[in-house]
């Protein structure tokens, strides 16, 4: 009995720090082999070699502008890069009929658009958050919110470090819709972002966001169940970002052969 | 003007995490000169660069199996080994006049002779945790033991990774003693290190632990002080183990032209 | 010593009537709701859950100052101005512990207190007030390279935003730091929130439940943090506290104390 061959993995914009992880990822993951990288035109990334610009030993593969002969010549492609760069990923990977895992936030809705009709051509992973622990708490939610009903408020607190640039985080949005399902509400009907001043009472059935801003690594996100006399509440906390390109390479060798379709870390981790 | 010339330090166990740790920090420390590093005979760093063995260029510098020469040509030692080990770095420290930085943890009261043999001839700063926030924790610990009074039950947590062999850590029992000291008690009578099967009531000047071992989690402490209807609880996380080290070269600097006793971290970080 | 309570039909105030009642060496002078409230006339005690004890909820606090040593007032901003000026005309001690005054609410407050033994706090417990004393050491030593969040736990039904104590708090880490809380408060996050001002006081309010109240302050830097925190589990620990006060300011010479100098922390 042989060895399979390797998946052939291909990295949108492996030039930057995520990219740079999900390289490394590939390269030290045993049944996946680097197919290439890309990077921005006026980038100086541009022409290195991809596995030494993330601190491996060269791979003979040089960073690209153009990523139309990386899609060509791999099985899957990563892409965790910019949401202007989103659609352009969707349109190659079904044009060349490989999937792609898209793990990039802050997609608008036209280009989600392009998305989703390129998932009707070829197999879309969307991950909201690649890293298992999270994906877990995520399905552990909602399935709290169910079972657990109104008289018991919900409450979400997500902790970042002081760099990033947005709130409430993806992972506590995600937090927040996944509880609103399991509820059968539409977010946007309940939650409360930020509270100042004379709040009033708190309204039944309200989701409440919060977030906490400083240091440097922690990724804390806390869902709360706070009800009369007991308290239920999920922590996940992330300590390094190696999670989450274990996740995204692991969802990459998952879509290989799957039918077109958009996707979910749910369905990957097999936790829908 | 006086410029001083860089302090000379060596670093014991340089081949394991600490040890590799402080080896980058000396060397990226302005007022510091690496002038060796020693690791037991047998282990796999001996005679290699002691740079290129912690990630970094080689300097010219290989690792030794001998702690004298180490001991005499440098004005100072920082040892992060295990107790058997660091007994002889005492003893060694003592006899060449050497100022010791004793990181290593899970000493215990045998060692004590031999600390205070070497603070009467040279500096041991006795610090099984460098860090600010630990030591900071140490403070608030004390003051909140003297506000509360017995009426609050005092148990402390301690987090680590899966690989750490000693129980509870040197820094959980160090806030233990702190708490005991401050309540005028002899902590080795206080402390409940282990709760099993029919405990009988908790006494009021128990010092209760619960240690819990697994993840990658660097350390993480928590002082809960338990009264009746409220709780105070102190804690502090470490995510990166880079502190420690350079709370030792700190350490290290302080040192310099001290007189011979014995230090602990709050010495050096000027805290009362 | 007799002990009044003002707004005495609240969850606050009713838990107040009980302390009183409980504590040696004290008597219940009466207690006071607000005008048109349907408490008026009901014995204080009876609705707060006790035997009757013969004293009508008045909806006017005028006698209720007459006949008392101390009046303890937890109830709400807008009635503490009247409050404070008829402890300073009868003599009257004063424990104050309601949140979220204005500047003019809290200049009638400290005008009252050139008068009469006036004790201010947001929080009557011993460990908040330890705490607070914690966390302006903490951040004084930490500095700037630290950040600080506030994170609050409170029940659905608290109204104001943050809470006093967590504005006592922020206030703690900013005189820590040498500076100004208002100058350095960051109470909303949503949207693009660019990079973290270097310095900011950052503060997330959870309700929800029925918790009397769980405060957190972390200090997060570049590779630890260390966190503070309260939680309350009852609030007896406020109940206590203000009756405390009230017995260590009845024949204290007029001026604004804070709990801190009740407990002897100052």
């Amino acid at each position: 009995m042989s060895n399979p061959l390797p998946i052939i993995i291909g990295i949108v914009g492996c030039g930057g720090r995520l990219g740079r992880l999900l390289v490394q990822e590939v390269v030290h993951t045993e049944g996946c082999a680097l197919g290439g990288g890309t990077g921005r035109a006026d980038s100086t990334v541009i022409g290195r070699d991809v596995a030494e610009l993330a601190g491996r030993a060269p791979a003979g593969l040089a960073v690209t502008a153009d990523g139309k002969a990386m899609f060509a010549a791999c099985d899957v492609v990563i892409d965790f890069s910019v949401a202007s760069v989103a659609p352009l990923s969707a349109e190659a990977a079904a044009r060349h009929a490989i999937p792609l895992v898209l793990g990039t936030t802050g997609i608008g809705n036209e280009d989600q658009a392009t998305v989703a009709a390129a998932a009707a051509k070829t197999a879309i992973v969307q991950p909201a958050n690649t890293s298992l622990g999270m994906n877990v708490v995520l399905a552990l939610a909602e399935r709290a919110a169910r079972a657990l009903g109104t008289d018991y408020d919900i409450e979400i607190l997500g902790q970042q470090h002081r760099h990033k640039v947005d709130a409430p985080s993806g992972a506590t949005l995600a937090l927040a819709r996944a509880t609103a399902t399991g509820r059968d509400v539409a977010l946007d009907q309940v939650e409360q972002r930020g509270r100042h001043g004379e709040i009033g009472k708190r309204p039944k059935g309200a989701i409440g966001l919060a977030t906490v801003s400083g240091g440097d690594l922690s990724v804390i996100h806390t869902v709360i169940f706070a009800g009369a006399g007991e308290r239920l509440e999920v922590t996940h906390r992330g300590s390094t970002r190696a999670i989450y390109p274990k996740g995204a390479v692991a969802a990459a060798r998952w879509a290989i052969g799957r039918p077109p379709g958009l996707y979910s870390m749910a369905d990957v981790l097999d936790l829908a | 003007m006086n410029i001083r010339p860089p302090m000379k330090i060596g670093v014991t166990g340089c081949g394991g995490r600490m040890g590799r740790l402080l080896i980058c920090e000396v060397l990226s420390s302005p007022n510091c000169e690496l002038v060796g590093g020693c690791d037991l005979a047998g282990s796999a760093a001996i005679g290699k660069d002691v740079a290129t063995q912690a990630g970094l260029e080689a300097i010219g510098l290989t690792v030794s199996d001998d702690p004298e020469t180490l001991f005499q040509s440098a004005d100072a030692v920082i040892d992060c080994t295990n107790p058997a080990v660091a007994k002889s770095h005492l003893e060694l420290a003592g006899r060449h006049r050497t100022i010791l930085i004793l990181g290593t943890t899970g000493l215990d009261s045998g060692h004590r002779a031999a600390v205070d043999a070497a603070a009467l001839e040279t500096v041991v700063v006795q610090a099984p945790n460098m860090s600010v926030g630990v030591t900071l924790l140490m403070t608030l610990v004390e003051r909140a033991a003297t506000v509360l009074g017995s009426g609050y039950d005092v148990e402390i947590t301690d987090i680590h990774h899966r690989g750490k062999v000693d129980s509870p850590s040197g820094t959980a029992v160090m806030l233990g003693q702190s708490v005991a000291r401050k309540r005028g008690q002899d902590f080795g009578q206080m402390a409940r290190t282990v709760r099993h099967g029919e405990t009988g009531p908790r006494r009021p000047s128990d010092i209760g632990f619960a240690v819990s071992r697994g993840g990658d989690v660097t350390g993480d402490h928590t002082v809960i002080l338990a009264g009746q209807g409220e709780r105070i609880e102190l804690t502090q996380r470490t995510f990166s183990r880079a502190l420690y080290a350079q709370g030792g070269v700190r350490a290290a600097l302080w040192a310099r032209e001290r007189p011979a006793g014995r230090y602990s971290m709050r010495d050096v970080l000027g805290f009362a | 010593m007799k002990i009044g309570i003002v707004g005495c039909g609240g969850t606050m105030g009713r838990a107040l009537v009980l302390e009183v009642m409980a504590a040696e060496g004290c008597a219940l002078s009466g207690g006071t709701g607000r005008p048109g409230s349907p408490l008026i006339g009901r014995d204080v005690t009876e609705q707060a859950g006790l035997e009757p004890s013969g004293l009508i909820v008045a909806d006017n606090a005028e006698a209720l100052f007459r006949d008392s040593d101390a009046v303890i007032d937890l109830s709400v901003a807008d009635m503490a101005p009247s409050h404070a000026e008829l402890a300073a005309a009868h003599g009257v001690a004063l424990v104050h512990g309601t949140s979220g005054l204005d500047s003019a609410q809290q200049g009638a407050v400290e005008a009252a207190a050139e008068r009469t033994a006036v004790v201010q706090s947001s929080s009557m417990s011993i460990g908040v007030n330890l705490m607070l004393e914690l966390t302006e050491q903490t951040a004084g030593v930490l500095g700037d390279d630290y950040d600080v969040e506030i994170v609050e736990l409170f029940h659905r039904n608290k109204v104001d935003a943050p809470s006093g104590t967590s504005l006592a708090l922020g206030r703690a880490a900013a005189a820590g730091r040498g500076g100004e809380l208002k100058d350095l408060a960051v109470y909303q996050r949503d949207g693009e929130i660019g990079p973290r001002p270097s310095g900011a006081i950052g503060f997330a309010v959870l309700r929800g439940g029925d918790s009397p109240g769980e405060h957190t302050v972390i200090f997060a830097g570049a590779g630890e943090r260390v966190e503070i925190a309260h939680k309350a589990s009852s609030r007896a620990i406020y109940t206590q506290g203000a009756v405390a006060a009230a017995r260590w300011a009845v024949g204290k010479p007029a001026g604004l104390y804070s709990m801190r100098d009740v407990l002897g922390l100052a």
